[in-house]
């Protein structure tokens, strides 16, 4: 770990929140390299696991270093906003290299849906979150960070430093307004 | 819905969400009274509840791309951007694509240059944020900046931007295209900081200067592209979401401060103009060594102190392609580029102004603002003017000028305090340590002695400001002191880093007295006993850049003396001396020949008039023997073993003259084991085992009179080593093992005392090497104690830093090299 991230690091544990937004630039860097590394065709079927990522971002940057678990919520919680960027980065970049009527090929299997695993379009879904920011920023915080960062209710209710009922509560109502939005989207 | 709406929405959501199913609808009632919108909008959200449990998780397990690659067609170009008609796309980059573009005005066209950026998601905030800064960028008028025309928004709702086009290369390719020279990228890059300094006048910045933005035309005259833009880009990706910005710019030029995505300043152009000079000057980017990935490059961005340009160069060498030579960097260009890419803002230049302002220092021929605060800077800098002739008269006048106001009654209290502390630190350092140096165990209390008595030149130096009598002893005492910390073939404490300081001490208070009065011939002759005893412990440590830099002060500050005392041949004498050895130690060996042919010339000439001048002699040996080595790495082995004999010879009749005289006994033998080894070179065996023997029994004599010496002992270990292949050679493998085992011990000896001595602990690798090779001659069949030995080698290699020079006495890799395979072949023996 670089000593500058160290140092970002050791700030963010005195309780410098801003110190988390200087390790935004490292954070995102590292996950697009991950990411493009996961898709230069080292997988036959093209995908990965944006959680697993997120969680081996973590660990390259941190390493064995022991950290507050708080902090360990928080930095995860910045890599997960960071993998939502990277994989808009890509859709933007696979669908702008493509004829406008092909259909936007990069989605996202979601699992836990009643019908079992169904996918969704990431561009579809980062535009639902764009607007849904303009209402209410925590809820799309917290989309980041379960969706892209699987990060657990605890770990989310810590980076968002409200409880966990109300993390509970949110997510519910995050589910719920993001599968209106999509499923009207879709109809749409 | 407004924010405050949907917290409504959510407070009477979540309400209902912790109810059962069959209770919810009476507390909408209760909760939404009269408000059939808000009853509706949460109704309806809870009808997409899934079945589970809330707490279910919803993760995105997987990305799935498309299978197609991504050799997808490209978007198709369009025909017309806002008025103008696309006549050829001229590039593509990361925030978008260039066309050349017409506008027909009637009766003439305008060609110009049109940027489509691929605004994403945040196209809009793009737009708008562009359309607020056009007027400031649009006001930028410089014949150095291309003119931003027009701006707005495609069809498409992609952002663009039109500008003066400018048919050129970027400023690096144009610099290698036509192979400037030195002045000619200068001129260049000058006429860039115009440019920027005018748009930094006008609050403008610039925020992602890189060569790809700096477009040569065929007159030669640049012009910076995308003026603002990219900050434009930052604000509005950012305006959104209020986290700063991510990396759109090019890493490689971006500042630390834009890496960690603080706010920019002008701060951050002047850095990424310094990366711009830097590629100029060197070819390649302050970072291209850390370019693995993005994050790596940032952390060195952000942590990593750039390589000397000068450095980068001479690594490169010819293979650069650069017609620049690193001699033409070093020193205060060096400087200048250093200074520019500093981590901390405000350590950079203040302005481009200044940046600008020292290049033409420099091509005038002045000491530049970089290097300011050195005193070392501004000799070279005098010097190198007085080499070329240039008229001195403004600086020597301004450095002489500097009057000593010093109040009388200051002074004479400073006086007194002086005398006394200076007796007492004396006392401390001279006599009490000096009596009791000696003495086995006390170390520790020599010590003490040392850090009271620089407790207490610590506070004469507060005291003794500008007095030039006070500060030379004070610097003269911290030499001294630092020799007791640790010199180079001195009884001392080992205490490397306080030695450091205290030479540092000492230098810092003589470069200020030479400041005030150059050609104060004390003060330069203790800087250059102070920068010569450092050099010697820096050299035994392998810290080459530092022991160089310490010798080329030396020879500087003799040169800049012997100039100023024309008269005073012996002094011309020691500056070209200084001077023929600071070529030794680049490896210009043509160079040092011929500088020590120089120094040959004049010492013989000194010697002819005062053949009893010891000093004189002494300095006729040893150019001699340098010449020798030089001689003998140019491979004429005949001329460099005449040279060696010559010295000897001069050595012989300076021993006749005074028998006893230890310092000479060493050198003497350092001339019997160069002539040795030369002779072993020619396989003259006999001759050389005689040599080695006469330089032992030297070294033998001085240890059996003086135990404590510690240099001399050393000295028997590496003659003993050196002369074990010989005696091996000769016949007698007894005595070269006996020899080699002598050698271990008196190194590891010398390794106890001092475990950061890496010359002993490379000799005592070379030691086990040698003596694990000597047991493979003797008795194949053993292996263990060959295996011991190189065992025991490959420990010592192990610990030797390995940022020791190239060049120095041994070459690590090779040994190392040499070990593993030797072990490895033990092994297999063994099996």
């Amino acid at each position: 770990m670089s000593q500058a991230f160290q140092e970002l690091l050791s700030r963010l544990g005195n309780g410098n929140r801003a110190a988390l937004d200087q390790m935004m630039p490292v954070v995102y860097a590292e996950m697009r390299r991950l990411a493009e590394g996961y898709m230069r065709g080292e997988r036959a079927d093209h995908t990965l696991q944006p959680t697993a990522l997120v969680h081996e971002a973590y660990l390259r940057l941190v390493g064995q270093q022991q950290v507050d678990w708080r902090n360990r919520a928080q930095v995860l919680g910045l890599a997960a906003r960071m993998m939502r960027r990277v994989l808009l980065d890509h859709a933007d970049r696979r669908n702008a290299a493509k004829r406008p009527d092909a259909q936007a090929a990069v989605t996202l299997s979601l699992v836990g849906a009643a019908a079992g695993p169904s996918l969704v379009d990431l561009i579809d879904l980062d535009r639902a979150l764009e607007d849904l920011s303009r209402m209410d920023e925590r809820l799309v915080a917290l989309v980041e960070l379960r969706f892209f960062g699987g990060l657990t209710i605890e770990e989310a209710a810590a980076v968002l430093e409200i409880s966990t009922a109300t993390t509970e509560r949110e997510w519910a109502t995050a589910r719920m307004w993001l599968r209106r939005r999509l499923r009207t989207e879709r109809r749409g | 819905m407004t924010p405050a709406e949907w917290q409504r929405v959510k407070a009477v959501l979540h309400g209902a969400l912790g109810l059962r199913p069959g209770q919810r609808s009476e507390f909408l009632d209760e909760n939404c009274a009269g408000e059939g919108e808000l009853r509706r909008e949460v109704e309806e959200l809870l009808s997409f509840e899934d079945a589970e449990h809330i707490t279910d998780p919803l993760n995105v397990t997987r990305w799935q791309a498309a299978s197609e690659t991504e050799t997808a067609a490209p978007l198709a170009d369009p025909e017309c951007v806002g008025a103008y008609r696309i006549l050829r796309r001229l590039g593509e980059g990361g925030m978008g694509v260039v066309y050349l573009a017409a506008r027909d005005d009637g009766a003439y066209q305008h060609e110009v240059a049109v940027k489509v950026l691929k605004g994403g998601s945040q196209a809009a905030a793009l737009a708008r944020r562009f359309q607020r800064e056009r007027q400031a960028l649009a006001g930028l008028d410089h014949p150095n900046i291309a003119r931003l025309i027009d701006g707005g928004t495609t069809e498409a709702g992609q952002p663009y931007y039109a500008m003066e086009y400018v048919p050129g290369v970027p400023v690096t390719e144009f610099a290698r295209a036509h192979g400037l020279d030195l002045r000619d990228r200068l001129n260049l890059f000058r006429g860039i900081c115009d440019a920027v300094s005018s748009a930094h006048r006008q609050l403008v910045i610039h925020g992602d200067i890189k060569p790809a933005n700096i477009l040569v035309s065929a007159d030669g005259a640049p012009k910076l592209l995308d003026f603002g833009l990219a900050r434009i880009l930052q604000t509005a990706s950012t305006a959104s979401t209020e986290t700063p910005t991510l990396l759109l710019l090019t890493p490689g030029y971006a500042s630390p401060e834009q890496v960690r995505g603080e706010r920019l300043t002008t701060a951050a152009d002047i850095y990424s103009l310094g990366v711009v000079l830097y590629e100029l000057l060197t070819g390649e980017g302050p970072y291209d060594g850390h370019r693995q990935s993005p994050m790596e490059l940032c952390r060195a961005i952000c942590d990593m102190e750039p390589k000397r340009p000068s450095t980068v160069l001479r690594r490169r060498g010819v293979e650069s392609g650069m017609p620049l030579t690193p001699r033409q960097l070093r020193g205060e260009l060096d400087h200048v580029v250093l200074k520019t890419l500093r981590k901390a803002p405000a350590e950079r230049y203040a302005s481009v102004d200044q940046l600008r302002d020292d290049l033409d220092r420099y091509l005038g021929g002045f000491p530049v603002r970089a290097a300011r605060g050195s005193a070392l800077y501004r000799v070279r800098k005098f010097v190198a003017r007085h080499r070329w002739g240039v008229a001195t008269g403004v600086l020597a006048a301004a450095l002489g000028s500097v009057a000593v106001w010093t109040v009388w009654r200051a002074e004479r209290v400073a006086q007194m305090r002086f005398n006394q502390v200076r007796q007492l630190a004396h006392a401390v350092v001279f006599d009490l340590h000096d009596s009791i140096a000696e003495l086995p165990g006390s170390t520790a209390a020599r010590k003490l002695l040392v850090e009271r008595a620089l407790e207490y030149l610590k506070n004469l130096e507060a005291t003794s400001a500008r007095n030039r009598d006070l500060q030379l002893e004070l610097a003269q005492s911290y030499t001294k002191i630092g020799l007791v910390q640790a010199g180079k073939g001195e009884a001392s404490l080992g205490d490397f880093a306080g030695a450091v300081a205290s030479y540092g001490h000492a230098r810092a208070i003589l470069h200020a007295v030479l400041q005030r009065s150059p050609g104060d011939e004390a003060a330069a002759d203790a800087l250059v006993e102070a920068d010569t005893q450092e050099a010697g412990i820096r050299e035994q440590r392998g810290e080459s850049r530092e022991w160089r830099e310490l010798r080329t002060e030396v020879a500087i500050v003799l040169n800049d003396l012997s100039a100023r005392h024309p008269e005073k041949r012996d002094l011309r004498l020691r500056a070209l001396f200084a001077e023929a050895y600071t070529f030794d130690e680049e490896r210009d060996w043509p160079r040092a020949r011929l500088a020590y042919e120089r120094v040959l010339v004049l010492a013989r000439e000194l010697y002819s008039t005062e053949p009893a001048n010891d000093k004189v002699a002494r300095t006729l040996a040893q150019a001699h023997s340098a010449l020798a080595e030089v001689l003998n790495t140019l491979k004429d082995v005949p001329a460099a073993l005449e040279h060696h004999q010559e010295a000897l010879r001069i050595n012989l009749a300076r021993l006749a003259r005074a028998p006893g005289t230890t310092q000479l006994k060493l050198e003497l033998s350092w001339n019997y084991t160069e002539t040795g080894y030369l002779e072993r070179e020619r396989h003259n065996d006999v001759a050389a085992a005689a040599d080695f023997d006469r330089a032992l029994e030297l070294l033998r004599s001085i240890v059996s009179a003086d135990p404590n010496n510690q240099l001399a002992r050393v000295e028997v270990a590496k003659v003993e080593m050196v002369s074990a292949p010989t005696l091996d050679a000769s016949g007698n493998r007894q005595r070269a093992v006996a020899a080699l085992r002598d050698a271990i011990g008196i190194f590891s000896a010398a390794l106890e005392r001092d475990t950061s001595n890496a010359d002993a602990r490379m000799h005592l690798a070379e030691a086990w090497s040698n003596l694990g090779d000597l047991y493979g001659r003797s008795q194949p069949g053993n292996c263990a104690l060959r295996a011991d030995a190189y065992r025991h080698a490959s420990g010592a290699i192990a610990a030797v830093k390995s940022d020791y020079p190239e060049g120095a006495a041994f070459n690590m890799g090779e040994l190392r090299t040499h070990v593993n395979a030797q072990m490895g072949g033990c092994a297999v023996h063994a099996r």
